[in-house]
């Protein structure tokens, strides 16, 4: 008889811990060992192996150090980037575990007055129970809490956890023969009894043999883990927790159910949960064999090389999909991962390198107004043609998950630029075929390349007459399985291949963990959350990651106008960086505010040569600048018309000399470095100052003049004291004065009495009947056009809608010129002045410049005009998102970027630097249910939350702070304010 | 091998149709031949067709629907007629140029009365908007210009409510976004030139054309010859001095 074949048993469907978690957060006793006294080998080597691979793992238990560590005993290598985390005593402890055992990272520390409430808690329960005739006994006044033994008897001393179900049994007959309903009358009695005691959040649990009553408990442990976790840039949704009592026990919330505090996570019960679990918790059953097992699963994953499941946050991510062919190039910017150093366009993924190039910071080839960015070898270069990929772009972690269809197959990979070792890009693909053959491979522009390799080992290095740059490479696995590479960068072969040597080794797990954890600290300082604007919300957060993302902190950081993600503007660094970008790092990452200013001290000398050759003093900085810090602005080209343009602004756009010294100025206002101005970045007020002194022309009426340049609007060539920049000047001679006054030799007497005469002699064409500035001498002689009025949308290019010679015959603005005094001096210009000027020109300007609505954006909200000020936020604020220039392909708009920072910071909250004090002064937007802003203030770290009637501010250190009546500034760790209504200018 | 059917009448404009056949032939790389739809003398198109050396079929029934159908042929690359056009009629065409105009499945060559025909196509204007639709065209001249040394100038035009909203700096802008606007919407870069203008788009691509001395005025759409659309076709039909490719989106 033939034989019947049997079906194939059908598989069983994937359960919600079949994939990797970035994080494991657990109960101690009864999830991860049967009780106290068992042998925790199994799962200290599972979680050493784990934190190794740069998971992180966080233990939870109500019982102390002592107890857990003693049988963990888990001790992670000093090369694990995973950290062990031990959440103690009942939400009141944190020790972070190292190679020399826990060390103490919080602890909740009663006061007298809690303690006391305590013992008096604890006392009246007992004594409650007492007159039921229970006896009941407090066993142990731990830290920060009191212990009831509801059952002091022999028999029931130290119950194993399996034997849950019977002890509930036990207790609860014992309570209703006293005449209580269960469990949770006991509870209640206690939770009473603690209030009484004036305890005003007692936290009354039970383990069913206990009750205890304390200040704290697991869901503290919990809320202080996943803040912890994302600190490190985990996402909840990231996270497995685990218990064993996840459900009710004795009509209680079971105890383990308190570290569900936040509904994305994926949570587990391995416990024997008698009353089922809660919903949205898997029953897995199986003690904490199954546990451990689960935590092997974890392991294999990882040697597997499983790409991490995405946190995928709306509010935290851009998914950016591929529908249309054309847009690759702008999508490819806008998925740039960048670590300060070297930034992948598009990442490693994107296809060709024409659409994907990797560029690194400062690193230029060319000469003069042709010096642009050397392209770097690429790390991912595909083995196919380019396939529409989905790209989510998560912003917290600075990873890049891309998915495409290649060769008929779904292919993911992860990829980031490590900001924990810049100059270091990974990739980790599920599919090795769908690589080319090459772990580096040639850039598609110019370079002369030399290429080798060693076993697995390949570089590559790029060489124009000015730079280089190259890679060096590995690549793991094998095929038709995931594979990763791991890519360092340097200026030569020998040292990227020395820090491969130094990076390969650790595996992408790890590299990962740390690079992550390096984004969550970034953000920890910088988040930005708007309630009630989610688009707005994610829109800052977008800019912001790339500001972060283009700025090394370490030695020189040449910010261009596209940072790198793009070609565009040929990496030419503007005053885009210092007046756009740089306020942004000086108050979240000093460090690298620093360093965009130690690229302006190193090029201090071809600065002092350009003034030289044109016969001033000082230190004249070049409107473009690269490698040499020459100027390198183009001196003729064509417009978008094919017109050839005499271009210049390289030769009269001087308020760029101004610009450097306001930066080093700014950056010493949040950062509170006192060591900086008076040391290495006192020439660069000084020297500015000296070029001043000698570009002012003084009349023979006494007032100085500052004839022959180009403003901010750069619609007006060749023009005689505009006003941006000579109040720029003069504030510029003023700064200087002021510093050099009090550094002893750094200039002579006379010399700064000269700047101060010159500073108080220098026209600045207020009009003080009106209160306007004139633009520069002549402006209002020119046509009176309101190109509000006339142009059928703003922004427009007014030169291309009505032509160059119209437009600079008018009273027509390209961008912020008057008003960009009120931006960044406000202190400079005269009282009262933003109000009738912003009425003047504003209806004046084109907004031309991508820089322009976001200034406007923020002095609408100086001004009051909340409404107006969210319409201009809203135009900046998705310049890149929607690609409204058509040339986000090209790089995107870093300085806008940092001008939608300042629109919120500076606009929306008002706050700023008042000597050493911060000054808060907000103008809520009436949509912004709730504003919510990270930054440092001289060594502190800040948050401050802006409501539609009120505002907060929390330091720690404390800081001095200066509120919204201008008065004295008190320092303070806390302080709240009431905003009077809306509308106030 | 691919046919041009060049549509004869027995009006003087049937020359300059079958002249803008023969020169097209080598860029559409087919053979011209001549299709003369009537029930009238055939003298006068027998002669024709001779004279340029091309065959000349015949063919019964209403002109219209004779056309449209080839148009539907696999082998035929191309029909080039003669349009005359006036903005004072609605549409702008006759019943039968519309019919073929409107309900083509390839390219049609329409040539507006006394044409400016050169002997060979060198030199192309191709209007880009950056729709689809005009992208379109600029496909098709790029194939049919494979094998031919053709000078193809792109032309984009901004209209006053299309002015671009930034230009930071003018020539760096300039820059990026005709290598992004030319990566995006030719599908080889290299081998054209861009022109910008702003005005009327329909004023702009015809004094380019003549500007830039064009041969062919190459044009996508969308086969709508309604009041308010297409109004770059319409304008080029009743006032082009150059033959029109028109290029259907569906093609």
């Amino acid at each position: 008889m033939a034989a019947v074949p049997r079906p194939e048993p059908e598989a069983a469907p994937p359960l919600p811990t079949d994939r990797r978690f970035e994080a494991v957060v657990f109960d101690w006793d009864g999830t991860a060992v049967p009780d106290r006294q068992a042998d925790a080998a199994a799962v200290r080597s599972v979680l050493e192996r784990l934190v190794a691979l740069g998971m992180d793992v966080v233990v939870v238990s109500g019982t102390h150090v002592g107890n857990v560590d003693g049988q963990l005993a888990a001790r992670p290598a000093p090369s694990a980037t995973g950290r062990l985390l031990l959440c103690l005593n009942r939400g009141s402890e944190v020790f972070a575990v190292g190679t020399a055992g826990p060390e103490l990272v919080l602890r909740r520390k009663a006061t007298a007055a809690e303690d006391a409430a305590l013992t008096r808690a604890a006392e009246s329960t007992v004594a409650r129970l007492a007159e039921r005739g229970l006896e009941a006994r407090i066993v142990s006044q731990r830290l920060n809490r009191r212990k009831i033994d509801l059952i002091p008897l022999p028999e029931w001393q130290d119950p194993p956890k399996a034997q849950i179900g019977a002890l509930l049994t036990g207790v609860e007959e014992r309570l209703h023969q006293h005449g209580l309903a269960g469990l949770r009358d006991a509870v209640d009695i206690a939770r009473a009894a603690a209030v009484e005691a004036g305890l005003a959040d007692p936290r009354v649990t039970s383990d069913v043999k206990h009750v205890e009553i304390g200040l704290t408990d697991k869901a503290d442990s919990a809320r202080w883990a996943f803040d912890e976790l994302w600190r490190r840039g985990v996402a909840p949704a990231q996270v497995l927790v685990a218990g064993d009592e996840m459900g009710p026990l004795g009509g209680m919330t079971g105890s383990d159910a308190l570290m569900l505090v936040d509904p994305r996570v994926t949570a587990v019960s391995v416990g024997p949960e008698p009353a089922g679990v809660p919903h949205g918790v898997l029953h897995l059953g199986g003690g904490p064999a199954r546990f451990v097992a689960i935590l092997d699963d974890q392991v294999a994953r990882r040697s597997r090389g499983e790409i991490p499941v995405a946190a995928d946050d709306a509010q935290w991510a851009v998914r950016i999909a591929e529908t249309d062919p054309s847009q690759r190039r702008a999508h490819a910017a806008l998925a740039t991962i960048a670590d300060g150093r070297v930034g992948a366009v598009g990442g490693g993924l994107g296809g060709d390198s024409q659409s994907s190039p990797v560029l690194a910071a400062g690193v230029f080839a060319g000469e003069g107004p042709d010096t642009h960015l050397l392209e770097a070898p690429g790390f991912g270069r595909l083995a196919g043609p380019p396939a529409p990929l989905e790209r989510l772009l998560d912003l917290h972690a600075g990873t890049l998950l891309s998915t495409a269809r290649i060769g008929g197959r779904t292919v993911q990979a992860l990829e980031f630029c490590s900001l924990a070792r810049p100059g270091t890009a990974v990739l980790r693909v599920d599919d090795a075929t769908a690589l080319g053959d090459d772990v580096v491979s040639p850039p598609a522009r110019d370079g002369e390349q030399e290429w080798g390799e060693d076993g697995d080992e390949q570089w590559m290095e790029v060489s124009s007459g000015t730079g280089s740059l190259a890679a060096a490479g590995r690549q793991g696995g094998g095929t038709r399985c995931a594979t990763d590479r791991v890519v360092s960068y340097a200026e030569h072969v020998g040292e990227a291949r020395r820090r491969l040597g130094d990076v390969h080794s650790m595996g992408v797990d790890a590299l990962l963990s740390e690079h992550r954890a390096a984004w969550g600290q970034r953000w920890d300082d910088a988040a930005i959350s708007v309630a009630g604007d989610a688009e707005a919300e994610q829109a800052i957060r977008f800019a912001l990651f790339h500001l972060m993302g283009s700025v090394a902190d370490e030695g020189e950081a040449a910010v261009g106008a596209r940072g790198m993600t793009g070609h565009g503007y040929n990496g030419h660094v503007f005053w885009d960086a210092d007046v756009f970008v740089l306020p942004f790092l000086a108050a979240t990452h000093p460090a690298a505010a620093r360093a965009m200013l130690e690229y302006r001290i190193r090029r201090l000398p071809a600065a002092l040569d350009a003034a030289r050759e044109a016969g001033r003093a000082g230190a004249r900085f070049p409107w473009e600048s690269a490698l040499s810090g020459r100027d390198v602005t183009p001196v003729e080209g064509h417009d978008r018309l094919g017109h050839v343009l005499r271009i210049r602004t390289g030769e009269l756009e001087e308020h760029i000399v101004a610009d450097v010294a306001w930066a080093a100025c700014c950056y010493a206002d949040w950062s509170g470095d006192e060591e900086f101005l008076p040391g290495p970045g006192l020439p660069l007020l000084l020297e500015t100052a000296r070029y001043w002194a000698s570009r002012i022309e003084v009349d023979n009426r006494g007032r100085g003049h500052i004839r022959r340049v180009i403003g901010p609007d750069e619609y007006h060539e060749d023009v005689d004291d505009n006003a941006y920049t000579n109040v720029m000047a003069r504030w510029n001679l003023r700064a200087a004065a002021r510093l050099a006054a009090s550094v002893q030799g750094s200039a002579t007497p006379a010399e700064l009495a000269g700047w101060r005469h010159l500073a108080t002699h220098l026209v600045d064409n207020h009009h003080r009947g009106s209160g306007l500035y004139e633009q520069f001498s002549g402006f209002w002689r020119l046509e009176p056009l309101i190109i509000r009025d006339v142009a059928p949308r703003r922004p427009v290019v007014a030169d291309i809608l009505l032509g160059g010679d119209r437009v600079r015959g008018a009273q027509v603005v390209k961008q912020a010129d008057v008003l960009m005094l009120h931006h960044l001096v406000p202190e400079e210009v005269a009282a009262g002045s933003l109000l009738p000027n912003l009425d003047h020109y504003e209806p004046r300007t084109a907004h031309g410049s991508s820089l322009s609505p976001l200034v406007h954006a923020s002095l609408l909200a100086r001004a009051g005009r909340t409404a107006q000020a969210l319409e201009m936020l809203r135009t900046g604020m998705r310049i890149d998102l929607d690609d409204v220039t058509g040339a986000t392909a090209a790089g995107l708009h870093l300085a806008t970027m940092g001008g939608l920072w300042q629109a919120v910071v500076w606009g929306v909250a008002g706050l700023r630097p008042a000597g050493r004090a911060l000054s808060i002064d907000p103008r809520p937007l009436q949509a912004w249910g709730r504003l919510d802003i990270r930054l440092r203030f001289r060594g502190s770290s800040v948050r401050v939350v802006v409501e539609p009637d009120r505002a907060r501010v929390d330091a720690d250190p404390p800081i001095p702070v200066r509120g919204p009546d201008g008065g004295r500034a008190r320092t303070v760790a806390h302080a709240e304010f009431v905003l009077p209504p809306e509308g106030r200018p | 091998m691919s046919r041009i059917v060049a549509a004869v009448d027995t009006t003087p404009a049937a020359a300059t149709v079958l002249a803008a056949a023969v020169a097209l032939a080598p860029l559409l790389a087919g053979q011209v031949e001549a299709l003369h739809v009537a029930e009238d003398d055939e003298s006068v198109p027998r002669a024709l067709a001779e004279g340029f050396g091309v065959p000349l079929h015949l063919a019964r029934g209403e002109v219209a629907a004779v056309l449209t159908a080839l148009t539907c042929g696999e082998d035929v690359v191309a029909v080039v007629t003669g349009v005359s056009a006036s903005r004072r009629r609605i549409p702008v065409v006759g019943h039968v140029a519309q019919q073929v105009l409107t309900r083509a499945r390839i390219p049609i060559v329409a040539v507006p009365p006394g044409a400016a025909v050169a002997a060979r196509v060198r030199r192309v204007l191709v209007p880009l908007d950056g729709s689809p639709t005009t992208t379109q065209a600029l496909r098709q001249v790029l194939r049919f210009a494979r094998h031919e040394r053709l000078e193809v100038t792109v032309l984009h035009v901004y209209d006053e409510t299309m002015v671009p909203l930034y230009s930071d700096q003018p020539v760096h802008e300039a820059r990026a976004w005709t290598e992004e606007f030319l990566l995006r919407h030719c599908p080889d870069p290299d081998v054209v030139s861009l022109e910008v203008r702003i005005g009327s788009p329909a004023t702009q691509v015809l004094d380019v054309a003549v500007e830039s001395r064009a041969d062919l005025l190459a044009l996508g759409w969308s086969q709508d010859l309604s009041p308010g659309r297409a109004q770059v076709v319409q304008r080029a039909l009743e006032t082009s001095s150059i033959p029109l490719l028109l290029v259907p989106m569906r093609t």
